[in-house]
Order: structure tokens, then sequence, then C-alpha cells
């Protein structure tokens, strides 16, 4: 697992959407050979998208061969709520950028079928063979995805509960926490390790813990998150605030070992 | 032609870009920039994909585009040439400019585009005379020949015709203040170029009127310790506006970026472009010296710049890769800050009221389509 140690969460907006316009760039996709990339919702990722848009407009990067898979949606929630998961991407990402409507890939939390919704969805992501890159971030609780503490580190999409915690957490964006949906759709935390690439974001102190579980913890499913550390190519990109937990010794390992790769995407 | 509205874009209102917006066009003008659900549902929609609606760029200094150039051929020919090689990379206004030459050719100049402006188009905005009240020692690719003081009985000749004479470049060393008071006053806009003087003459010339710059860092005094020259004066300045060429080769990205900071929302981007922009020719008559295009680069015989390459878009995306400015602010510098520059209130801004000057655009800086006094035309940008 690589730890890219940033400072302001700023950083690691633009140094994520650098890293992810980077690695578009080098597979060169086409019409035949889409990138597949998996997109996350929240307020990590917010940044991240901020900066793709303007990298986009620089014109370092285009969507027009980017397919993407939405990491979760929440069920019962209309699609143009403005706290669905599809309205928050099309804000925030989709219409200003060249993607094109039929790549755009989201999970639907009216589907009749529910279950069916989410084999459909599993079809589908092996239909382009495999996510390239899914990029999440990770909750105080080292949920990624929905996949709260002790999901199995095995499941594939699916419906799940969501805590307490993450329903107070969500509340935020709701006008009380019994507005917030009590079930989601997500991807398991299979579907995120069959991925080429997982990159996570982390910023603000309250991700510390969860930080910690995932670097310097055992892999468990009570923080899912550290899952990660069966994967063969995954990355914490982290903000100051959010390394607090880890002990000075493993900062500076990863200070001193992505030294080199830090400055040339700031 | 029939009423229009772009729709499904994201429309550039000088501040952002919005995805929900819809621009209706009927004809010469924007009727109205709204909500898209907004839209008379009977009219007619183009669809524009979810590329950018942006204003038509302003170009306040251009030699000549397309093979062709102004000097040597001053006609309706060539002006309409020009706007059509224009309008491929999104310049809908131009200021045709006439550098250094005879009082013959200059007369000739303003007879033809007192012709050519019509209240029907906005593509020229009248002439930019550059020269020949110039300084020797700055001159550039300017003949030596025709470069000379401003006389009584040639001001004269400027002022009758304040209406086709939008803009002269000159050198505030070899022209009174009183002089740059009367042009100033007749609506003329007075830029410093090719000038050599200090700072007092030059802020001086500011102080009388002088509202513009001649692309800014290139032939003109620079600012040293104890002499801040015409460079110096136009940062010290409050009100004046400046060209610049964003080429590449004309100005350093990091002199760029300064003069951002210095001048904000005053400084524009001109391409001040010749006959190879927009073209593929190798060489080019100026004035009698003949001009090597090389690599995007214009040089005469002994390797002064003789004018640029660049197109606007071509300028725009040089700001916004290599210089480091947003594009929304690169787009400013190419359609709302010129339009300020030259105080036209009806360009410059996707706006209603306003006129429908207006490139669709993508995020790779291609022109895909451009709408030129309300008139639509595709480019092929394949």
């Amino acid at each position: 697992m690589r730890l890219i140690p940033l400072t302001t969460k700023a950083q690691v907006g633009q140094w994520s959407a650098q890293y992810i316009a980077d690695t578009i760039n080098k597979f060169s996709p086409s019409a035949d050979k889409p990138f597949v990339l998996g997109c996350p919702t929240g307020s990590s990722p917010l940044e991240t998208y901020k900066s793709l848009i303007e990298l986009y407009k620089q014109g370092i990067v285009s969507f027009e061969h980017v397919v993407t898979f939405n990491m979760d949606e929440y069920v019962g929630i209309a699609p143009n709520h403005e706290q669905s998961y599809r309205t928050f991407m099309y804000e925030n990402f989709f219409n200003h950028v060249d993607i094109q409507e039929n790549n755009i890939n989201l999970l639907n939390g009216n589907a009749d079928d529910l279950e069916q919704e989410c084999a459909a969805y599993e079809e589908k992501i092996k239909s382009y063979g495999k996510i390239h890159l899914f990029m999440g971030g990770v909750g105080n609780d080292g949920h990624i995805a929905f996949n709260e503490p002790a999901s199995s580190l095995a499941s594939r999409t699916r419906v799940k509960t969501l805590t307490q915690d993450t329903r107070m957490a969500n509340s935020r964006f709701f006008d009380s926490v019994d507005d917030v949906p009590r079930l989601a759709l997500t991807v398991g935390v299979g579907t995120l390790l069959d991925a080429e690439q997982v990159l996570i974001l982390a910023a603000g102190h309250n991700k510390a813990l969860a930080v910690e579980a995932a670097v310097e913890g055992c892999v468990n499913h009570l923080w899912t998150v550290s899952a990660l550390q069966l994967h063969p190519k995954s990355m914490i990109v982290c903000d100051e605030p959010s390394t607090m937990e880890l002990k000075v010794k493993t900062v500076r390992y990863f200070n001193e070992l992505e030294a080199a790769n830090i400055a040339p995407y700031l | 032609m029939r009423p229009y509205a772009l729709v499904n874009g994201l429309v550039f209102d000088e501040k952002a870009f919005h995805t929900d917006l819809a621009v209706v066009v009927r004809g010469q003008h924007i009727e109205r920039v709204d909500k898209r659900q907004k839209i008379d549902p009977g009219m007619e929609r183009i669809d524009v994909q979810r590329k950018y609606i942006v204003p038509g760029f302003i170009d306040l200094q251009l030699n000549g585009c397309g093979g062709v150039m102004l000097n040597g051929d001053f006609s309706h020919q060539t002006l309409d040439h020009m706007h059509a090689t224009n309008l491929k990379s999104g310049t809908t206004s131009f200021l045709p400019t006439l550098i250094t030459t005879s009082d013959q050719e200059m007369e000739q100049a303003v007879a033809v585009i007192k012709d050519y402006q019509s209240s029907d188009h906005t593509r020229t905005l009248g002439l930019h005379l550059e020269g020949p009240y110039l300084s020797l020692e700055k001159k550039g690719i300017h003949s030596d020949k025709y470069i000379r003081e401003l006389k009584q009985q040639r001001l004269e000749f400027l002022l009758e015709n304040h209406t086709h004479i939008c803009k002269v470049t000159l050198a505030p060393e070899n022209v009174n203040p009183t002089m740059i008071k009367q042009l100033s006053e007749a609506g003329i806009l007075v830029s410093l170029g090719h000038t050599n003087a200090g700072f007092d003459v030059a802020s001086t010339a500011i102080k009388a009127g002088a509202g513009f710059a001649t692309h800014l860092f290139n032939a003109m005094s620079m600012m040293s310790g104890r002499e801040p020259g015409v460079l110096g004066a136009i940062f010290d300045s409050e009100t004046i506006h400046a060209g610049i060429i964003a080429d590449g080769h004309h100005v350093n990205a990091a002199n760029m970026r300064i003069s951002k900071k210095m001048l904000g929302e005053r400084l524009c981007l001109v391409t001040d472009a010749t006959a190879a922009a927009g073209s593929d020719i190798s060489s080019f008559d100026f004035v009698g010296k003949t001009i090597q295009v090389k690599d995007g680069i214009c040089f005469g015989a002994d390797g002064t710049l003789g004018g640029s390459a660049i197109t606007m878009m071509g300028s725009i995306k040089h700001c916004v890769q290599k210089v480091g400015f947003t594009l929304e602010e690169s787009l400013r510098m190419a359609s709302l800050y010129p339009a300020r520059a030259i105080k036209q209130k009806q360009l410059g801004e996707v706006k209603a009221g306003y006129r429908a000057n207006l490139n669709i655009i993508d995020a790779q800086h291609r022109v895909l389509q451009s709408i030129s006094d309300g008139k639509l035309v595709d480019h092929d940008v394949s």
C-alpha cells in the first residue's frame, strides 16, 4: 500500500486529480478501449472533482472515453432529490465535463428488485473487464463505500443497512437524521478489491483513526478499509490532520518514500 | 433568420460556467439567457452537447491572417477573408491594423473602412493605425523611412475620421500631450507603443488620455531601478489597459503573470497576427520586408520579430496551459476586457441585449462553431 502524505485538503484534491488524469492519459482510452473509473460521492472527493474539471478545462484530460461506476446510492430517494448521489455526480462532475451519458453507471436505489439491480451492476462491470481505478473516501468508522463495520471482506454489490453513526454523519446534508435513508446500495469490498487500482482520499482529523486502522492495523472486517492491505495496488492520499494517529515513524517513512512523487502533481 | 436557442451547453457568464442556462438568439442579438426550461418549446433548438458557450473574441490588433495582409491590399475582399479566417479561431470582431506607411495608404485605408463598417455587422470596429508616429529606436519591423512626427494637418485628418479610427499606436516622445488629449477626447483610443520614452513622458501621455498600451513588453522602454520607462508608467497607472501577445515567443510566461498581477482586468490578449496565422505559408511581405515564418515565429532578415502567427484561441490555450491562467480569466482577456478597453457596451459577454457574437468551444480549445452577428458558422475541426 502507498500512502501519500500531503498537508491540506485542497492538496489532496489536486494531487489525486493529477494522478487520475495522468493514469487516464497513460491508458490512452478510445471508444473501443474505454478507461473505467469508479467514483465516490460525499465531501472527500469534492476537491478532486473540482480539480479534475480544471484539468479538463485546461485541455489536459478528456472523459470522452471514460466509463464511470459509482460506489453507492441511497435506497428510496428520488433520483432528482438534491441529496441523491446521482444529483451529486451530475452537479459536481458530469455536467462540467465531456463524459458521454451512456458511459455513466449509477446504482438505482428505486429499482423494484434491488437484488437484481445489484447483480446487474456487477455484470455490467464485468462486461468492461474490470474497473481500472476505483477512487473512494473512507468513513470515520473505516467504511469504504457503504461497507460498514463487519461487512464481509469478500462482499459484492448489495443492499446494506446504514449504521446510526453513518446516518448521523450524513445528516448534515439533510433536515434531520430521520430524513437520512436507512438503506443503501453499495459495491462490496470484494468489488473494490477487483479493481486494478484503488485510491482512497482521507482528509480531516476525524479520519485519523480510520487511516491508522488502514495502515498500521491488522486486516479486520471492523475497519473495512484495512482490506486494502490485501490489494496489489492501493494508495491512501492524506492531508496532515488525517495522519495524526499514525506513528511518527510511519509518517516519516512514507514522506521519505514518496517525496519525489508529491511535488510533480502539486 | 429564425430565432434559435443554444441548449445543453455550459454558458459562460463572465464569472463562471453554468450548466442550466440556454441562450436565445434573435436576429443579430442575444435575446435572453435563461433557464433551459423557460425557453419557448416551439423554438428551434441547437444542442451544443455540453460544450462551452463563450463570447466571441475581440482582437484589438490584427495585421493579417489566412495568408493575407492589410498593408498593401486594404480592400473589402481582404477584410472579408480575414473575418472568415478569424471565425475559425473564435474572433468575431477585430481592429484591422495598418502599420507604419505613407499618408496615401493611410487615407485609402480610412476610405475603405468607412465604406466597410455598417450597422449590420460588428466584425470590424474601426481601424487601428499602428504608426507612423513612432520611435525610431523602437521601430521593430516598421520601416524607418515612413516613421515621422505627427503634424497638425495630419492630426486634423485623424480627428475628422474619428468614427472610423478606433485606435492609434504612437510614441509619446514624438506626439505632444495636447495632441494626445485631442485624439482621446475625439474618441480615438491612444495606445502607447513602439516607444523609447522615459517614465515622465509616458506618464504625462497617460494623464493626457492615452488609454492603451500596444503589445506590452515588446518595442517599449523597460523598467530599471532609476528609470521605470514606459513599462513602469503602464504598471504605475490605475487606468491604462494593455494588449499582450500570448504566443510563447513575444513575452515570457513569467512576464505575463507579472503583468496580470499589475494590471488585473486591464490586461487584454491581442494576436498582432500576420498573414501566417490560420495559414501554412512560409513567408510574406510586410511593407517591403520579407518575413519568414518558421515554427510559429515570424521574423525579418535581421531576426526582428514581425508580428505573430498565433490565433485568439491559440493565445487562450497558451495562457491556460503554459502561463497558468484559468480558462475563465483567459476567456475574459479575449472578450470582456478588450470590449471594456474600447468602451464597447454590446460586446464581450453572453448577456441579453448584447450582440450575438458567440463561440462554441470544447475543452481541447477548439472552436467548433461560431456565431457572428447572429449567423451560425460550423467549423471543421477534424
